[in-house]
Order: structure tokens, then sequence, then C-alpha cells
């Protein structure tokens, strides 16, 4: 089923334009964490939240990561995001869209990086 | 008629200024700390004048409360309002979905009405003395406090 937001997130993608998502962690569902291993799609490093999607188990998943600022202060750089690597995420799914993710951590290698 | 607003939302998103917001490391963060100053400079300095019309600090003269912190509660809105539009133009879709973001737009609306009130009914050089007036400072102090507290809460919804 594709949501609204999800439409609009695959509109502005289709655009060519960054659709850096601004939720809060209340917006996601604490309760039921999911480890996914994927390969880079896309990439948008920029503020307010750094976004990857992710192709994993026959589905893009749009991957809500930190801000810039924060990751670089924890050692993780833009260059390491590259489209076509495989990372592993924890995180949290949006409670009310399909396909969204908050990582509280990725892993890239052996570096696993916190972002909460 | 939503479907416009969406339109219009994603062309903010879409123009360079946003563009920018989003792609310089430095500026997003540097329109959140501004913004948190902006905020308490007008917070600070509306509460002590509300204060000051309800009856605390009598021996500071109101004229005299009025001209020191009212130009400090207006410069601190402008900042305040540049950077929070600085900072929602860079994710105006997303910024328009979240409940505590719509409460804030709301509240500062009825902010902005009571400071019309105040200042084109209630205030002669002093406040026209009255329950309206009071009630008027006592809402302007409320619904600031509101105004920033909903504003935090945008991070978590």
């Amino acid at each position: 089923m594709i949501t609204r937001r999800f439409a609009l997130a695959a509109t502005l993608a289709a655009a060519g334009l960054p659709a850096a998502a601004h939720h809060g962690w209340g917006g996601y569902d604490a309760a039921n964490p999911v480890n996914v291993t994927g390969t880079i799609q896309r990439v948008s490093f920029d503020n307010p939240h750094g976004t990857i999607w992710l192709q994993a188990e026959g589905r893009t998943l749009e991957v809500v990561l930190a801000p810039p600022f924060r990751m670089l202060n924890r050692g993780l750089r833009s260059e390491q995001l590259k489209v076509g690597e495989t990372v592993t995420i924890m995180g949290y799914p949006r409670r009310t869209t399909a396909n969204e993710v908050r990582a509280e951590w990725i892993r890239i290698g052996q570096q696993t990086t916190q972002l909460r | 008629m939503e479907h416009e607003a969406h339109a219009w939302l994603a062309a903010i998103e879409a123009s360079p200024f946003a563009v920018l917001m989003r792609e310089s490391l430095w500026l997003y963060p540097l329109a959140g700390v501004l913004h948190v100053v902006g905020i308490g400079l007008l917070l600070g300095s509306i509460v002590a004048f509300d204060l000051r019309v309800l009856g605390a600090a009598r021996a500071v003269p109101l004229a005299d409360a009025a001209r020191w912190l009212l130009p400090i509660a207006r410069g601190g809105f402008v900042l305040a309002a540049l950077t929070g539009a600085a900072m929602f133009s860079a994710d105006a879709t997303h910024l328009a979905d979240n409940p505590a973001f719509l409460v804030k737009g709301a509240l500062i609306l009825l902010a902005g009405i009571n400071v019309l009130l105040f200042h084109l009914v209630l205030w002669r050089g002093e406040p026209v003395a009255g329950p309206l007036t009071r009630r008027s400072a006592l809402a302007s102090a409320a619904l600031w406090v509101c105004v920033a507290s909903a504003g935090r809460l945008i991070a978590y919804f």
C-alpha cells in the first residue's frame, strides 16, 4: 500500500530532491525495533537529518539518520555512505507510515555509529 | 485545497534557499541556536512586562518598563521568526504534518491577536485600567510560554 507520505517522498525522490523527514522519536515505535541489512540506493547527507534509501527484502526502506553534524562528530563521513554499499541498521518503524525507519545505529563494515 | 497547500510547501522546500539550508553543514544548526536566543529574548522580556502590567515591581514606572522591555521582545520575535522560517523552508512538507508545529502556529496567531488587542485597544501610553488589560497580560505570558513549549515538542512527534 502506498501512503500519501510515501507517495510524496517518492515524488520528491523522482524529482531528485532530498526528502529528509523531520519527525521526532515519538513518532516511531520503539517497542518494535528492526534490524535490516540492505544496499544503499540513494543518500542524502542533509539537514535536519540525513537519510538513506535501503534496498532490502524486496522493498525500499527510507532510513532516517542523524543530523550531519552529529554523524561527523561521531566519525561517520558522507563518503562512507555510498550508493551500492551494504549496511546494517537497527531502528524503529514509523507508526503512521510503512517503509520508514528511524535508525538507532548504523553499521558499515566494522564501524558502528550511534545516531541518537 | 490540500493538494494546493502541498504544492506550495513542496515549492518552498525546492527553493534555492531551502536547498542551501539543507546542504550547508552549519547553517541549519546556526539557525537553531539563534532561534533559541530569539525565544529567550522574547519570552524573558515579555513575561517581565506582563508581570509589571499585572502589578509586580510597581517601583518601575510602566512607561519605562514598556520602553525597555518591548523593543527586546520585538527584536527577539523577529530573530525567532526569521530563523524559524529558515528552518521551516528546509523541511516544509514534513513540518506541516507535525501536530506540535500546527499547535504552535495556532498559538502564535492567538498571541498575535492578543498583541494587537493590547496595543490598539488597551494601551494609551499606559495600560487602560480594567480586568481586560490584566487578562490580556496574563494571556500574553501564558500564550508565549505555550508557543515556546509547543516549539520544543516539534522534535518529539
